[in-house]
C-alpha cells in the first residue's frame, strides 16, 4: 500500500545528506575523535565539521554549540548546566514545554528549587508579560520557554522574553527542536539563550541532539565523565549520527523560503477544505504564527487515538499529538494546560507535513481522513461519548 | 473487511488472533488500556521525580501490553493500544467499589464483557473499519436455521468455559463477534501458539481480576472509596451480637475466613444486610439457598418465555449448574427455584440459565433467599433438605 508519512514533528526521514555521510563516517570515521592518531583526526574531522554545520544554521559561533545524545539531553543538560552554575532559586517554565524539560525542571525541584510555571492562554500562547513578570517576581535560576510547540506549532514569543531576561542575565532555555526546516531564523541569538536542537526532527536520525549555548557561558555538566566537548558533556559522542545531523543542518542553512511557503500553502489549503468536508473540526492556532508544517486539530465525537489508527490501516501516518507520551492514558498536558477538559483533549489529532509532501499526498489524506471521520462518529465512542 | 482481534496479552487472545489472520488475511490488534499506572493518577507530575519500573496493573499496561504488541508482530498485523481508562473506570471500577460497600459481590469481568469489551471496544473497532472483532473467550456462537437467532454456548474445553461471563451480550453483539478458540481445548490453543511461534505459548493463567494484580481486593476498595466505610456488627442468626466489622466490602456470602470471632463452632457469613450494616453469621447449612430473585434477565440464545422454564442454573463461574426452575416476574425479572439448595449465591454475582449447552439467559442476582427475614425459614428448609 502507499503510504503517505505526515508526522515530521515526531521524526523527520534522513535527508539523502544524512544518509550519505552515514557511509563516509562507517567507512573513515569510526575511531574515536579524542584519539591522538591518524584514525582519531579523521574521525575527529566529522565532528569538527558538523560542528561548524550546526553552528551556521543556529547562526552562532562554532564554540557555542556542544552535542549531545538527542534532545532530552539537550535539555537536562541545559536547565542542570544552568541552574546549578547561577545562585537562583526558582524556575520558570511554560505549560507547554515538552516532557523532557518538564522532567529536567522536577529534577531541579529535587534538588531544592522552586518550581514556577507560567500556563498558556485558551489559544496556545504563552503571554510574555506574564512570563517575564514570574521570572522578575523571584530569584531566578533559569527560565524555559518553548519556540513553537511541538503539537500546535504555535510560536511563543521568545524574542521579546530572551531580550528582556539577556538584559538581566537570567538563561533562558529555548526549546528550538522543532524549529530548523520549519522556521528560519531557528532561534534568536543572544548570550543568555541555550537552544535546544533534535537531530531527527531535522532531518538526521534519532540519537544526536545539541545545546546551542555561549562558549563562556558557566554550565555544569549534566554528564560528567571526560573532557569532550569542552568539558561540557562527558562521554565519547555519538559521532556517525552527529554527522548526519551536520549534513542535515547544512542542508536546511542552504535553502531558501521556498519549501516553507510550499508547506505552508498545502497545510493552509488542507485546512480549508477539511473544514469545508468534515464537522466538528477546532483547528488550533489558525490565524496565529505557527509552524508552517503543522495542522492539529480537535474533532468533536471522535478520538485522536481512533484517528491516528484507522489512518494507519488506510495508509496515512499522523499523530494524536506528542509521540512520547503515546500510549499513556493522560491526554496532552498542553492542551490541560490551554485549559481544554480532559474529554476535549482526547480529540486532538496532528498532521506535519515535511518539504517533500506533495498535493496530490495530502489530497489523499484529507479525503482517507474524511471518510475515517464520518465512520469514526456514526459508531459514536469519541470524547465526552458514552 | 477486517476483523479486529482484542489482544489481551495472553495466548488465548493471540492464538485468535493467527487464526482470524489465517483465514481472512486482514486481522489487527487493538489492546485496551484500562487502568492509569499509579505514577499517573498523580495530576502534575512535578511533585516527584518519575520512577521507571514502578507499579502499573499486569492486564492493564505494561508488560502485557508488550507482550500484546510482540505477538501482533510476531504474526505481522497492526497493534493498536487504545486508551479506554475512563470508560472502564466508569464502567467497572467505580461499580465495583460501589458493589462492595453496599454488601454485593460484584463480577467485575461481566460488567467489563457487556459494557466494555462488546459495547465501546467493539464499536470502537467498527469506527476502525472492522466488521466483527474477535476475542480469546471460550464460547461457541451459533445460530439457530428457523429464527436467525444468535446462540451462545459453553466452550469446547469445559474447565475453560468462560461462557458464563457473558451472559450480558445481546443478539448485536453476538452478531459482530467472533470467538476462533471457543471450539479448541487449551492444549490445543498452546499447541497452535507453539506453531505459530507466539510469545506467549506457555504463559501462565491469570486468575486475579485485572486490575487488582495482587489480588488484595478489600485493600483495593479501600483505597479507592471516597471516605471511610461504616463498620457495623457481627451477628447470628438470632439477633446476637457476636463482635464488630470494619464495612460490609469485606465479607462475602458463603465467607468463613477473616471473621475474627474466635473459637467456637465454624461460623459462616450467611447474609449481608445492607440498611443494618450487620454481618449475619450462621452454621454452614444456613448459607444454603433455594431460591433467589434476580434483576432483570438478558436472554441470549431464547426469547423470552412465557411459562416456567425448566433448565439448569449456575451461580458462579466454577460450580456444577443445578436444575431449576425459572419464573418470570414483573420488569423482566426472574424468580430460581433450585432442585437442591444451593451454597452461597451472593448479590452481585450473576444467575447463568443453561440449557444443555447453551447460555438460555442470565442476570445479576438481586437477593438469594437466606437473608432477612426469610432468612430462619429458609435455613430451615435448607437444612432438612441437606439431612433428608
Amino acid at each position: 500500500m502507499r503510504r503517505i508519512y505526515l508526522d515530521h514533528n515526531a521524526t523527520s526521514p534522513p535527508l539523502p545528506e544524512a544518509r550519505a555521510i552515514l557511509q563516509e563516517v562507517l567507512a573513515g570515521g569510526w575511531a574515536n575523535p579524542a584519539s591522538a592518531h591518524l584514525e582519531g583526526r579523521q574521525a575527529r574531522a566529522f565532528l569538527d565539521t558538523a560542528r561548524e554545520q550546526v553552528a551556521r544554521l543556529a547562526r552562532v559561533p562554532v564554540k557555542g554549540i556542544f552535542f549531545t545524545s538527542g534532545g532530552t539531553e539537550a535539555a537536562h543538560a541545559a536547565l542542570h548546566g544552568a541552574a546549578l552554575a547561577g545562585r537562583g532559586k526558582q524556575v520558570v517554565f511554560s505549560g507547554l514545554e515538552h516532557a523532557a524539560v518538564r522532567a529536567a525542571v522536577a529534577a531541579l525541584v529535587e534538588r531544592g528549587f522552586q518550581p514556577v510555571e507560567v500556563a498558556p492562554d485558551r489559544s496556545g500562547v504563552v503571554d510574555a508579560q506574564r512570563f517575564l513578570s514570574a521570572c522578575l517576581a523571584g530569584d531566578t535560576a533559569v527560565a524555559a520557554l518553548i519556540l513553537a510547540h511541538n503539537e500546535t506549532g504555535l510560536v511563543q514569543p521568545v524574542e521579546p522574553v530572551a531580550a528582556a531576561l539577556g538584559a538581566r542575565e537570567i538563561p533562558l532555555v529555548v526549546d528550538a527542536v522543532q524549529a530548523p526546516g520549519r522556521l528560519q531564523p531557528i532561534l534568536p541569538t543572544g548570550e543568555h539563550i541555550l537552544g535546544l536542537l533534535s537531530a531527527h526532527k531535522m532531518g538526521g536520525l534519532p540519537g544526536a541532539g545539541a545545546v546551542v549555548a555561549a562558549a563562556d557561558r558557566p554550565l555544569v555538566p549534566f554528564l560528567g565523565g571526560g573532557e569532550q566537548e569542552r568539558r561540557r558533556r562527558g562521554g565519547t559522542p555519538p559521532l556517525a549520527l552527529i554527522a548526519a545531523m551536520g549534513a542535515a543542518a547544512a542542508h536546511l542553512a542552504g535553502e531558501g523560503p521556498e519549501p516553507r511557503e510550499q508547506m505552508g500553502k498545502l497545510r493552509n489549503k488542507f485546512e480549508e477544505r477539511l473544514l469545508h468536508e468534515a464537522e466538528g473540526i477546532e483547528i488550533l492556532g489558525r490565524e496565529m504564527a505557527r509552524l508552517p508544517n503543522t495542522c492539529a486539530f480537535l474533532v468533536e465525537g471522535v478520538l485522536g487515538e481512533d484517528v491516528v489508527a484507522a489512518l494507519d490501516m488506510d495508509g496515512v501516518a499522523v499523530s494524536s499529538g506528542s509521540a512520547c507520551s503515546t500510549g499513556s492514558a493522560r491526554p496532552s498536558e498542553s492542551l490541560l494546560a490551554m485549559g481544554y477538559d480532559q474529554d476535549r483533549a482526547r480529540g486532538l489529532v496532528r498532521l506535519s507535513l515535511g518539504s517533500e509532501t506533495a498535493e496530490d499526498e495530502m489530497d489523499h489524506a484529507r479525503q482517507v481522513l474524511v471518510t475515517a471521520l464520518k465512520r469514526l462518529r456514526r459508531y459514536g465512542t469519541g470524547n465526552g461519548g458514552s | 473487511m477486517r476483523t479486529a482481534v482484542a489482544l489481551s496479552g495472553g495466548v488465548d487472545s493471540s492464538v485468535a488472533a493467527a487464526l482470524v489472520q489465517e483465514e481472512e488475511g486482514a486481522a489487527f490488534g487493538v489492546t485496551m488500556r484500562l487502568f492509569a499506572a499509579a505514577d499517573e493518577l498523580s495530576p502534575g507530575g512535578m511533585k516527584s521525580l518519575p520512577v521507571a519500573g514502578g507499579r502499573r496493573g499486569r492486564c492493564c499496561g505494561g508488560d502485557d501490553t508488550d507482550v500484546a504488541r510482540l505477538a501482533a508482530r510476531t504474526l505481522g498485523i497492526p497493534f493498536y493500544v487504545l486508551d479506554m481508562e475512563p470508560e472502564f473506570r466508569r464502567a467497572v471500577v467505580d461499580p465495583f467499589v460501589a458493589a462492595y460497600r453496599a454488601g454485593r459481590t460484584p463480577i467485575p469481568c461481566t460488567a467489563c464483557n457487556s459494557q466494555v469489551k462488546f459495547d465501546h471496544l467493539l464499536r470502537r473497532a467498527l469506527g476502525l473499519g472492522a466488521t466483527r472483532l474477535a476475542t480469546g473467550h471460550y464460547a461457541r456462537l451459533g445460530r439457530e436455521s428457523h429464527s436467525g437467532r444468535r446462540t451462545l454456548a459453553r466452550g469446547m474445553d469445559r474447565e475453560k468455559d468462560q461462557s458464563y461471563f457473558l451472559f450480558g451480550m445481546t443478539q448485536e453483539m453476538l452478531d459482530q463477534v467472533r470467538f476462533p478458540v471457543g471450539g479448541m481445548t487449551k492444549e490445543e490453543v498452546r499447541r497452535l501458539a507453539r506453531t505459530h511461534g507466539l510469545p506467549n505459548a506457555d504463559k501462565a493463567e491469570s486468575q486475579d481480576i485485572c486490575f487488582i494484580p495482587d489480588g488484595d481486593y478489600r485493600g483495593f476498595v479501600r483505597r479507592m472509596a471516597a471516605e471511610a466505610e461504616a463498620g457495623g456488627e457481627i451477628v447470628d442468626r438470632s439477633g446476637h451480637v457476636l463482635g464488630r466489622h470494619e464495612g460490609l466490602s469485606g465479607f462475602t456470602v458463603g465467607q468463613r475466613r477473616g471473621l475474627g470471632l474466635g473459637g467456637g463452632e465454624k461460623a459462616y457469613v450467611v447474609a449481608l444486610e445492607r440498611d443494618l450494616r450487620r454481618v449475619v453469621v450462621g452454621p454452614r447449612e444456613a448459607a444454603y439457598c433455594r431460591q433467589l430473585e434476580t434483576e432483570a434477565v438478558n436472554w441470549v440464545s431464547c426469547a423470552a418465555p412465557s411459562h416456567d422454564l425448566e433448565c439448569e442454573v449456575q451461580v458462579r463461574h466454577r460450580q456444577e449448574p443445578v436444575p431449576a426452575t425459572v419464573s418470570m416476574l414483573p420488569h423482566g425479572r426472574a424468580q430460581v427455584r433450585f432442585a437442591r439448595p444451593v451454597l452461597a449465591p451472593a448479590a452481585g454475582q450473576a444467575a447463568v440459565f443453561y440449557g444443555d449447552e447453551q447460555v438460555l439467559g442470565g442476570a445479576a442476582i438481586e437477593n438469594a433467599v437466606c437473608d432477612g427475614s426469610g432468612r430462619d425459614r429458609t435455613a430451615q428448609e435448607a437444612g432438612a433438605s441437606l439431612t433428608a
